[in-house]
């Protein structure tokens, strides 16, 4: 087998593997619009850049950081404009409390990925670590004052 | 109760999650359709789409089409990585970005611009900000020139280069384009976000922006007004007055219709979008404008948004993903569904110039009707031109990736040349944009920034060219 197509192979496994974590995370931080382009956007650029992603530890957690980058940039610049989250539309969902999607929107992007990806995913704290580059800790941290924030928004009691 | 928070969680993000459709080609070139048609920002440009789309075949097609390019033995995509990856390292690696394609002129053009790039008539001083930012709009006014934009409060090196986390509104005034003055921090410190356009009116001078009240997630629009540069003040409710149905983006503001006019979009949870328009007589008090001509439509997914407005003679035209003219600011009407990447006016006849992402150059009396010209002087997605009475500057720009171009034209953008000045070539690993252009007497200023070249490219400095007329 070639080096090209060994690199090829190599990154197309990777691919398969890293697509639907790498575009849930985005998602749930950044809305399903945003977050769907920016996946397609990390992977185009993982491929681009394989030679550098094999040498990195976390490739999944770079491309999660290239993505949300992609979003920040693309949306601060033309317009000069803030990253918006994108709501979520609940119809056809199942009932949920009405205020629920607004209250995930008002997280931050880090307490809203611990929040969605534990509770909504069963991710572990490890994994959602890996992605933002930090501490299980520091993920802890997050997650609880998610949802403490998410009761307080919702009038929930633990 | 927690439980049933969390219960609740995993039924939402489990229903959620059946809306992620996992990508695919045919995805991405919607995206791509839908980005060509709007003519505004892509998310994914050309190249990254064409290489997504290439990583989706791979991955839909898997050995298949492994084995076809193994025994084609084609090369799979050319990478453009010049160095090695750097690990902690400060940024000095340099990635060439990918080839950019330009898109061929249309068959009908006739004239083109020269082959060869004339000398430039105009000489470059170059401005150093000393400041991370992202460019902005340039307007005349208050002391002599006035620059909307935001700047960047706190920086994330984490993934071994500059990402900027949190910017904020600013704006810079200079009388001479030479020395500029941050003014109106007190105003603008307690927001998130950054301003998308200024303009000088009646009343003085009014920014609109897109931001967030520190610590809260969402984003609205907000304006500020200034009688003279220095002192701003905002008179919006960032929370009520700028709303549409979804995420709300106010793109433009211009002089016109009872005073001052803002344009912008809201998106309705992705499934369409409607045009926004709010006009003002003194910049203080905002009424929306509810015109059924704004609206798109969600049963058939059409948009509706609105990038960028100009007043002319013929009344107010406004672009994006169509046209439509308004005579008072009030009433709208869609006349074109021609996407428009600029729109200006000639101060000499009043008429309109449009230009597309493709080149071409569209020329208007009253904004209605549009004639497809034979000039064809760029293709970009952004373009912002000067006017120096017949002589009309135009700088364009297709992606964050690729450098502006300058193209001018002697004749009412009959004509046109490109403007190959060394002032607009930058280092290895860096790219420039532009925000705006002004022309005041033979001075001609450009606001813009100094970037890195890399993806992403975030590392951005503010930078204005001040070019004298020398003809």
């Amino acid at each position: 087998m070639s080096v090209e197509a060994t690199q090829t192979a190599s990154f197309t496994s990777f691919a398969r593997a890293a697509e639907p974590r790498l575009r849930r995370a985005l998602c749930v931080a950044f809305g399903r619009d945003l977050g769907l382009e920016a996946t397609a956007e990390a992977l185009a650029w993982g491929w681009e850049h394989w030679d550098r992603m094999q040498q990195t530890e976390n490739p999944i957690g770079y491309l999660y950081r290239v993505g949300r980058s992609r979003i920040r940039r693309e949306w601060a610049w033309r317009s000069r404009r803030a990253v918006l989250f994108d709501p979520v539309d609940q119809s056809g969902m199942p009932w949920v409390e009405p205020g629920l999607p607004a209250a995930l929107a008002r997280l931050s992007e880090q307490q809203r990925l611990a929040v969605g990806l534990v509770h909504g995913y069963g991710w572990t704290q490890q994994e959602i670590a890996d992605v933002l580059g930090v501490a299980p800790g520091t993920v802890k941290n997050h997650l609880d004052r998610g949802m403490e924030k998410l009761r307080s928004t919702l009038g929930v009691r633990a | 109760m927690t439980t049933e928070l969390e219960a609740q969680l995993r039924d939402y993000f489990e229903a959620f999650d059946e809306t992620l459709t996992p990508i695919v080609v045919e995805e991405l070139a919607s995206h791509g359709e839908r980005s060509r048609i709007a003519g505004r920002t892509r998310l994914l440009p050309g190249w990254a789409v064409a290489a997504a789309a290439f990583v989706a075949v791979l991955i839909l097609t898997g050995g298949v089409l492994l084995l076809l390019r193994m025994n084609t033995g084609e090369p799979p995509v050319a990478t453009s990585i010049t160095t090695p990856p750097t690990t902690a390292a400060p940024p000095t690696t340099t990635i060439t970005p990918p080839a950019t394609t330009s898109t061929a002129p249309p068959e009908t053009t006739t004239t083109s611009p020269s082959a060869a790039p004339e000398p430039a008539p105009i000489t470059w001083q170059r401005i150093d900000w000393g400041v991370p930012s992202e460019g902005g709009n340039l307007v005349i006014g208050g002391p002599g020139y006035v620059v909307a934009s935001a700047i960047c409060r706190k920086a994330d090196w984490s993934i071994d280069r500059f990402v900027c986390e949190d910017s904020r509104p600013a704006v810079w005034v200079s009388s001479d384009a030479v020395t500029w003055e941050e003014v109106g921090q007190d105003t603008f410190v307690g927001y998130a976000g950054g301003l998308s356009d200024v303009a000088t009116g009646p009343d003085g001078l009014v920014a609109i922006g897109n931001v967030a009240r520190e610590g809260l997630a969402f984003t609205s629009g907000a304006v500020w007004t200034s009688p003279d540069g220095a002192e701003w003040t905002q008179f919006s409710d960032v929370d009520r007055t700028f709303v549409g149905a979804g995420p709300t983006i106010l793109e433009s503001v211009t002089a016109g219709g009872p005073g001052y006019v803002i344009v912008g979009w809201d998106n309705v949870y992705g499934e369409n979008s409607n045009a926004m328009v709010w006009t003002s007589e003194d910049g203080r008090t905002w009424t929306h404008v509810d015109d059924d001509d704004l609206l798109g439509d969600p049963d058939t997914g059409d948009i509706a948004e609105m990038y960028g407005v100009v007043s002319g003679d013929g009344g107010l035209v406004a672009w994006g993903s169509s046209v439509w003219v308004s005579s008072d600011g009030f009433d709208w009407e869609r006349v074109s569904e021609l996407a428009f990447s600029g729109v200006t006016v000639s101060p000499a006849t009043g008429s309109f110039l449009a230009f597309t992402h493709s080149g071409e150059v569209w020329t208007s009396t009253d904004g209605r009707t549009w004639n497809a010209t034979a000039a064809h002087p760029l293709g970009a997605a952004w373009v912002e031109a000067a006017w120096n009475g017949s002589n009309l500057l135009l700088a364009g720009q297709s992606d964050l990736a690729d450098n502006p171009t300058l193209w001018l034209s002697r004749d009412e953008g009959a004509t046109w040349s490109e403007l190959d000045d060394p002032a607009f070539e930058p280092p290895e690993g860096r790219v420039f944009r532009i925000g705006n252009l002004e022309f005041q007497g033979n001075t001609l200023v450009v606001s813009g920034a100094d970037c890195d070249s890399r993806i992403p490219e975030d590392d951005c400095q503010g930078v204005a060219w001040i070019g004298t007329w020398n003809e």
